[in-house]
């Protein structure tokens, strides 16, 4: 956590001179400073960087023939001295080597970023906007409208949800054609990631709808829907955007949870699914389990410190 | 102490809230399956000279075809009766089936959940009480990596290093290779095994699986027991009990220890459900032959009457220990009256 119960005199009055300069800064520009000085969530920006970037430069490393492609078996039938075959060992051809069907490892590694993130983000929008809905209206209108929001949220909160998760996407599945693999996923992720968020979000609405200026805002006129998307929701952005942040990591994980049962999208390269694919060797080439591993590890970790940094860096208590 | 009407009261309140939690959940998964389509013509894939009266009668037998809604009540009143369907794949009774499933998996899920409640209560009031030394920076440090690592990578390498490839790592730290089975709860021919050694052979499965879970759950809680032992420590109520002599374990132990347990006891009300749904990932890493298992491999042969019934069994329990962690909820917190 934060060290500001250890500061020392000295310390004090250097973080009362920056007070005295941070004066007329906005609130995001206070944000930044303050995450900023978090080592560990620094730490975490930068190995996100490193993701992103992989994810981003996948695409453009295949256009231009640096990568292979990473759904190409063809190197199945290489011979050895190219680096070819079934799981075969690192190579210059293949620096990582080639997976069960052949196709190359570096290159599913870096598009295995790009899915992790794809379904991380898209899946945690979705569930904001639900959040946002459920929350939203049941923390600003309250009484019977909060009553009903409040226990169906309970019920999504006490659900088996990943049982529940697995079935839904073995169904979309048979009954959809196939191809729309990893958007069943992320759907289904979306659709069972909310009620935490609306609970928040509820508490956020509740405790600033009664605040002055909303009142001065209701008594002017203007619209309800106005006030909590112009009013409300810009100062209870602050807590959304870490839960937002965590929410990412726990998707991520559970991508891999269903790609590891291979309940995920075959034709998508996904590090859950590599998982799946090395682990009836894994005894003999643990390394095949290994590399999407540690990516999923430290592509999680970055976005748990991100968000501890983030909830220390936005909370207004912390700030000196 | 809670008196006994009161606490009937709020039983009776919980129990009533966990209706419509049984009938949205039952709903969801019924609607799912209808969605699913003919469960006759999965069941009569490829068997030869099927005739339509054939259909019919499978049809009729399985109520499949009365109205949608007809077949969730007759589903529900089966229920009561302690009838969930026949098997599909197994043809047996799946009550008969899923009994045995739930008793290993609440074996090793509730050995794990309290194991890591023990530990992370030390561990965490120790890590609260030295803040920023090593060890608090070392638990911490596992706490973060236990949480973004997947528990299926626990899972292997668990398996590898107590179970296959990787054994000089407990050979080169204790001097001989320790092993653990990877895969199963008991041993091939467990049943002639006599009592005591019958008791050893189960707990011996059970380690790798609960040792797997215990990390898992204890890099959630003792983040939860630090920062509120933390928090609890810069009370005014335990300055004044420190400065009125207690010994330092009184004041932990007595005094503030029930204070920083709140938000554990929150968080586990909310985790116990994604714990018990998390099942399915460990029993499959560890092939152990509880609920989660046996749920994937009736998903991979879309075997319905198991589906219903796992989840249905399941949101039962979540239910059940929902209704337990509210209670310890008020002896804990006694501020909080369960009334």
């Amino acid at each position: 956590m934060t060290k500001a119960e250890q500061v020392t005199d000295l310390e004090r009055r250097e973080l009362l001179e920056e007070e005295v300069e941070t004066r007329g800064a906005s609130q995001w520009q206070l944000v930044w400073r303050r995450f900023k000085k978090n080592r560990t969530a620094l730490v975490g920006a930068v190995i996100l960087l490193i993701i992103l970037f992989m994810a981003v430069s996948a695409p453009f490393l295949t256009f231009t023939g640096v990568l292979p492609d990473p759904n190409n078996t063809i190197y199945l039938i290489d011979p050895p001295e190219l680096g070819g075959g079934s799981r075969a060992l690192p190579s210059i051809f293949h620096p990582l080597g080639t997976d069960k069907l052949g196709r190359d490892v570096l290159s599913r590694i870096f598009w295995g970023a790009q899915t992790a993130l794809i379904v991380g983000i898209v899946a945690m929008l979705i569930s904001t906007l639900i959040a946002f809905a459920v929350g939203g209206l049941s923390g600003y209108f309250g009484g019977r409208v909060d009553a009903v929001l409040m226990m169906l949220t309970d019920v999504f909160l006490v659900m088996p949800v990943f049982l529940i998760m697995l079935l839904m996407i073995k169904i979309l599945t048979v009954i959809v054609v196939s191809g729309f693999g990893l958007w069943v996923v992320i759907s289904v992720l979306g659709i069972f990631g909310w009620p935490q968020m609306a609970r928040m979000i509820r508490a956020e609405f509740y405790k600033l709808k009664t605040l002055d200026y909303v009142e001065a805002a209701r008594e002017l006129g203007v619209s309800n829907r106005r006030i909590m998307l112009r009013h409300i929701l810009p100062n209870a952005l602050g807590p959304i955007i870490v839960v937002f942040t965590l929410g990412i990591a726990g998707n991520i994980l559970s991508e891999a949870g269903l790609s590891f049962l291979g309940f995920g999208d075959p034709s998508v390269p996904s590090w859950g699914w590599m998982i799946n694919m090395a682990l009836e060797i894994v005894s003999v080439q643990p390394r095949l389990v290994l590399y999407p591993a540690f990516m999923i590890f430290f592509t999680v970790l970055a976005f748990n410190l991100m968000g501890d940094g983030l909830a220390d860096a936005l909370d207004p208590r912390l700030w000196r | 102490m809670i008196e006994i009407s009161r606490l009937l009261k709020f039983l009776v309140r919980r129990l009533l809230f966990s209706i419509p939690v049984f009938f949205g959940v039952t709903i969801i998964t019924w609607a799912l399956m209808y969605a699913a389509g003919d469960p006759v013509r999965l069941m009569l894939a490829g068997v030869p000279h099927i005739t339509p009266d054939v259909i019919e009668n499978l049809r009729r037998y399985y109520n499949l075809d009365r109205p949608v809604w007809e077949q969730y009540f007759y589903w529900i009143a089966n229920l009561f009766r302690g009838n969930f369907g026949v098997s599909f794949y197994y043809d047996q009774p799946v009550i008969n089936l899923i009994v045995p499933w739930a008793v290993e998996t609440l074996k090793i899920q509730l050995t794990a959940l309290a194991l890591a409640v023990i530990i992370a209560i030390f561990v965490g009031i120790y890590s609260a009480r030295h803040p920023y030394s090593i060890a608090d920076m070392g638990v911490t440090t596992f706490a973060l990596f236990g949480v973004s690592m997947p528990i299926f990578v626990w899972g292997i390498f668990s398996i590898l290093i107590f179970s296959a490839q990787w054994h000089s790592i407990s050979t080169a730290l204790f001097g001989f290779p320790i092993y653990f089975p990877a895969s199963g709860a008991h041993n091939w021919n467990y049943r002639t095994f006599p009592f005591p050694l019958y008791i050893a052979d189960a707990l011996w499965h059970m380690v790798l699986p609960t040792l797997v879970l215990t990390i898992v759950f204890m890099a959630l809680y003792v983040r939860l027991v630090r920062q509120g032992m933390r928090e609890t420590l810069q009370q005014d109520y335990v300055l004044a009990a420190r400065a009125s002599g207690l010994s330092n374990r009184k004041v932990i132990y007595k005094h503030a220890l029930r204070n920083a347990l709140i938000p554990l006891v929150t968080y586990i009300g909310l985790a116990i459900a994604t714990a018990f749904a998390g099942a399915p990932i460990t029993e499959t890493v560890f092939t152990w032959p509880g609920l989660g298992y046996y749920y994937v491999q009736a998903l991979y042969g879309l075997d319905f009457p198991i589906i219903m019934a796992v989840i249905t069994i399941l949101t039962i329990l979540i239910l059940a220990a929902n209704i337990i962690v509210d209670i310890t909820y008020g002896i804990v917190d006694p501020r909080i009256s369960v009334g």
